[in-house]
């Protein structure tokens, strides 16, 4: 490159920066007159459509609260950012809600790795953070800011191992995926699995950007197990039920709350049928599923969404009670929350750790590409 | 039982990786270098099959066609307007390697950001696939007609070419020794270009066949280089045949990890084999 | 403002990174995508000592360059007969190999889960927990490094390396034994890089084997390239262009969701068009 285009390139990044810190001085001007949230979800990636869900789950329900007059008198702004499903990612993204958007709560992120990158950025700026989808044990002790509206594994664990055994499958093969969802669920199944009496077959896992879980699925077809507890999130689930489905495999397959994605059954088909998985029961009404569809033109909604849109609501609730914009008095504010009538939960508390205070989970079972809930 | 059926899988894995591994060899060979967005016709492939087959419900076989000349074309471009002109400036092979690394990555991006970054399925209906007995074990339609099926009558048909045809002959020249190849005569830019077409194609093949089965992501490109970097430097790059060698290996060394030691360390397996051979034979097992 | 300082704290520890990356692939031409494993190597072995075994930040500081040094020396000495494409090859595996232990060495690394709660550096009664503090100590370490960087390239060492860059085969005719020259400076960019991986995880108290990725090595490749190779300015100048620029699109209201697919796109691109047009980078001396 000659000199013109050398002069070119520094043209660009001069505009570039000039761009930028007219942007960023924009951004920093304190606002007074929004109230800002913060949001944190993976936008790309693996997971991202369980991200892009979230958000616009996110979207209506800031819709929804401005147009009945917002937070305390003034307007309710959103900032979305991609935390990649990623730990150092999302330390960046949150870091830069907080000290350049200078948001006064943040509702994130949706996997465990993410939520437990950023926690220690918004627990040091005593900062309040939500999380919408994180269900890793080790979170409860993240720290006294930090706060999740989906209950721990640990329960959903206990509730299929007993599920499982109260339907009579004392022997169980473990499929999982090998990332702190996986892994996770795997330690507490097996520990409440054989807590209940049952035993484990096999157990077995997979890297989470595979989609070839054949060799998996023979073992596990060799060992003659009552049922299979599948822990995967979207990819691998559709892939390994039709390997499983071309193996003739006819045990029972029980999966995990990722596995309430519709994408996922709308490609099995009638692949799917039967199989069944756990999820918190939700409130989800008709209403709000027909937003859903309006914001995103198709049918679609994924769990966390629901746990999403209640979650910034009870944000804008406990800013409204602790009538302040400081993130301690909001923190105060959110453990003595007692929201109700939301769509993820009837009712939403927060015990002393800041995880909910009950679950009440459900079982669903697949047929022809929906998923129901189960006649118990 | 389920040894027959590992057995078939194994085949039918060894099946993918050769096709890749071999048309990989052919730039390998020619140019000298590793070309990484080799993975980028493989992607290509996979969703422009996906467009047209799935989202313009155009028929299969059309849209096979038109898939594989657009892997072709990508990696044809690939060459004409990139690789070549760092050739001819005599580029070191890590200016290419890192070249064609970059060019993956950003076509992984772009189409990571038209097609989404979760798993793209090119069958319209996967209940659609069906399963065939084959003493007790099975495979789906896709594994057979295109692992089992197509895919050694392309290699047997590849090898015909390169064998018994001028311009297979030429491909072999070039092969050898470039630089005497042009001075006999041969149109040493007319054949790099039908070699790079070529092998574009066979990537975008392994990408549709991928897509059919269990579907594919962006980084599915990267993902799948890696067993065909490795199948054609174990088996030898030097020989055509190596390259299928190879890919057989690996696929039955990464069976037995996942039979003994489980699915998660699969992942390292072709690295370790990788790494042995580097050591003990780098010029891979077939010399020619 | 606490941003600020953020970036400062993430340009220190690219900045060290990138010197790293740029001494040994300018220092000797050896293509490397090792740079993410000892990075990741230096932040474990902080993550673990300080949460398992309670040692402090500084003490940290000293010893994992030690650590990733000895295992580079290990490493390095394996494939210092490799060539070229080899090593590179060898070095993914690595790193492959590295992040398959990672998520399965549970009692080490927690797997998956990673390892939270990594305490910040404490000195001297100081705990330096805000970012205002904390880039003291990363931009003292980037001085650290910078300086013994750039006497390196001063000394005879330094020549020595260059050539080997540019001739190898030349300077082994004069009797010098490449292998070391290139085993010593692979293992001192090691040592480097772990020092970043220690400052990372001390200042996002969290590690997880994702963080670890050939992303990761690509994105330095890009700094180094970028700055131009050879040149610690030059790597410098490319991490300050890499952090700050996405920064900037973050601001600029970059649909968020492709933010993360357009780095990539960006990253690649580059690679393509500086090897294409400007293969000195901004301020290079060299090119590859």
């Amino acid at each position: 490159m000659n000199t013109t285009g050398k002069i070119i390139v520094w043209v660009i990044v001069l505009v570039l920066v000039i761009w930028g810190i007219i942007s960023i001085s924009k951004n920093s001007d304190t606002d007074s007159d929004t109230i800002k949230i913060g949001f944190m979800g993976p936008l790309s990636g693996d997971t991202a459509n369980l991200g892009q869900n979230a958000q616009a789950a996110v979207a209506i329900a800031v819709d929804e609260i401005n147009n009945a007059g917002g937070v305390l008198g003034k307007k309710l702004e959103v900032v979305y950012e991609d935390d990649a499903c990623n730990g150092a990612t999302a330390a960046n993204a949150i870091s830069k809600l907080i000290n350049a958007d200078k948001v006064m709560a943040v509702l994130g992120g949706a996997c465990s790795g993410a939520t437990l990158g950023a926690t220690p950025v918004a627990e040091a700026a005593k900062i309040p953070q939500l999380s919408y989808c994180s269900t890793n044990p080790t979170i409860s002790q993240a720290g006294d800011y930090i706060f999740r509206n989906v209950p721990s594994d640990l329960f959903q664990a206990k509730y299929a191992a007993e599920y499982l055994i109260k339907a009579g499958k004392k022997n169980v093969a473990l499929l999982t995926s090998k990332d702190d969802y996986g892994d996770g669920l795997n330690k507490a199944f097996t520990d409440a699995f054989t807590k209940a009496g049952g035993t484990i077959t096999l157990t077995d896992s997979f890297e989470p950007s595979t989609k070839d879980l054949k060799s998996q699925l023979v073992k596990i077809k060799a060992k003659n197990s009552d049922a299979v507890y599948f822990v995967s999130y979207t990819d691998p689930a559709i892939a390994g039920l039709k390997q499983a489905r071309d193996l003739g495999i006819k045990t029972q397959f029980f999966g995990a709350d990722a596995w309430d994605d519709t994408k996922v059954w709308s490609e099995l088909g009638t692949l799917g049928n039967g199989a069944m998985y756990t999820i918190v029961g939700s409130n989800s009404s008709v209403d709000f599923k027909a937003k859903m569809k309006a914001k995103l033109g198709k049918d679609d909604l994924i769990y966390c969404s629901n746990y999403a849109y209640d979650g910034l609501k009870i944000l804008a609730d406990a800013i409204t009670r602790a009538n302040s914009t400081d993130g301690t008095a909001i923190k105060d504010a959110l453990y003595k929350t007692d929201y109700t009538g939301g769509v993820s939960a009837k009712t939403m508390t927060f015990d002393a750790n800041g995880d909910p205070v009950s679950a009440a989970y459900i079982v669903k079972v697949v047929k022809d590409g929906k998923a129901a809930e189960s006649a118990q | 039982m389920e040894f027959f059926q590992l057995i078939l899988y194994t085949i039918s894995t060894g099946m993918l990786y050769s096709l890749l591994a071999t048309g990989f060899g052919f730039t390998l060979r020619s140019v000298k270098f590793f070309n990484i967005s080799y993975g980028g016709a493989f992607l290509v492939g996979g969703y422009v099959m996906f467009l047209f087959y799935r989202m313009q419900n155009i028929a299969f076989l059309p849209s096979l066609l038109l898939s594989l000349t657009a892997s072709g074309l990508y990696l044809l471009l690939a060459y004409k307007f990139i690789f070549k002109i760092l050739i001819e400036r005599k580029a070191k092979n890590l200016v290419l390697l890192i070249v064609s690394f970059g060019l993956l990555t950003a076509t992984s991006a772009i189409l990571g950001m038209i097609f989404g970054s979760q798993a793209t399925i090119v069958t319209r209906h996967l209940s659609d696939i069906d399963v065939v007995n084959i003493f007790g074990a099975t495979l789906n339609t896709v594994q057979i007609v295109g692992g089992l099926i197509s895919i050694p009558i392309i290699i047997l048909s590849l090898a015909y070419v390169r064998y018994k045809t001028r311009f297979g002959r030429a491909v072999r020249a070039i092969e050898d020794d470039s630089e005497v190849a042009e001075l006999v005569g041969i149109p040493k830019n007319k054949i790099l270009l039908k070699t790079f077409f070529l092998s574009g194609m066979l990537a975008g093949m392994g990408g549709i066949l991928e897509g059919l089965d269990v579907g594919i992501i962006p980084a599915s490109g990267f993902l799948y280089m890696l067993p065909t970097i490795v199948a054609v430097v174990i088996g030898g790059m030097q020989s055509f045949w190596g390259g299928i060698l190879g890919a057989f290996i690996l696929a039955i060394a990464q069976q037995l990890t996942i039979v003994v030691f489980g699915g998660s360390w699969v992942q390292a397996v072709p690295f370790v084999i990788l790494i042995i051979m580097l050591w003990i034979r780098p010029e891979g097992i077939l010399k020619r | 403002m606490e941003y600020i300082f953020h970036i400062l704290i993430l340009l220190s520890i690219y900045g060290i990174l990138a010197l790293a990356q740029n001494l040994v692939m300018g220092g000797t031409g050896l293509l490397t995508i090792a740079g993410a494993a000892f990075y990741g190597i230096g932040a474990y072995v902080a993550a673990i000592l300080a949460t398992k075994f309670g040692w402090s930040i500084m003490a940290i500081l000293l010893i994992a360059p030690i650590i990733a040094g000895l295992i580079a020396f290990l490493v390095g000495a394996s494939f210092a007969r490799f060539r070229d494409d080899y090593f590179m090859l060898a070095t993914l595996g690595f790193l492959m190999i590295f992040n398959t232990v990672a998520k399965n060495w549970e009692t080490f690394t927690n797997g998956s889960f990673g390892i939270a709660g990594i305490p910040k550096p404490y000195i001297l009664g100081f705990t330096l927990d805000m970012p205002m503090t904390f880039v003291v100590l990363a931009i003292f370490i980037l001085i650290i490094v910078v300086t013994v960087s750039y006497l390196i390239s001063r000394s005879s060492f330094g020549r020595a390396l260059n050539a080997i860059r540019e001739d190898e085969d030349a300077l082994q005719i004069f009797g010098y034994q490449t292998s070391r020259y290139k085993l010593m400076i692979f293992t001192i960019g090691a040592a480097f890089s772990a020092l970043g991986g220690v400052l990372f995880a001390s200042y996002i108290t969290f590690v997880d084997p994702n963080l670890f990725t050939v992303n990761e090595s690509i994105l330095l490749w890009a700094m180094v390239i970028l700055g131009g190779i050879g040149r610690n300015r030059g790597a410098l100048i490319g991490a300050l262009f890499l952090v700050i620029i996405p920064e900037i699109l973050r601001f600029i209201g970059f649909p968020t969701e492709f933010a993360g697919l357009m780095r990539q796109c960006i990253y690649g691109l580059l690679l393509v068009l500086l090897m294409l047009y400007q293969p000195r980078g901004i301020l290079g001396k060299y090119r590859l």
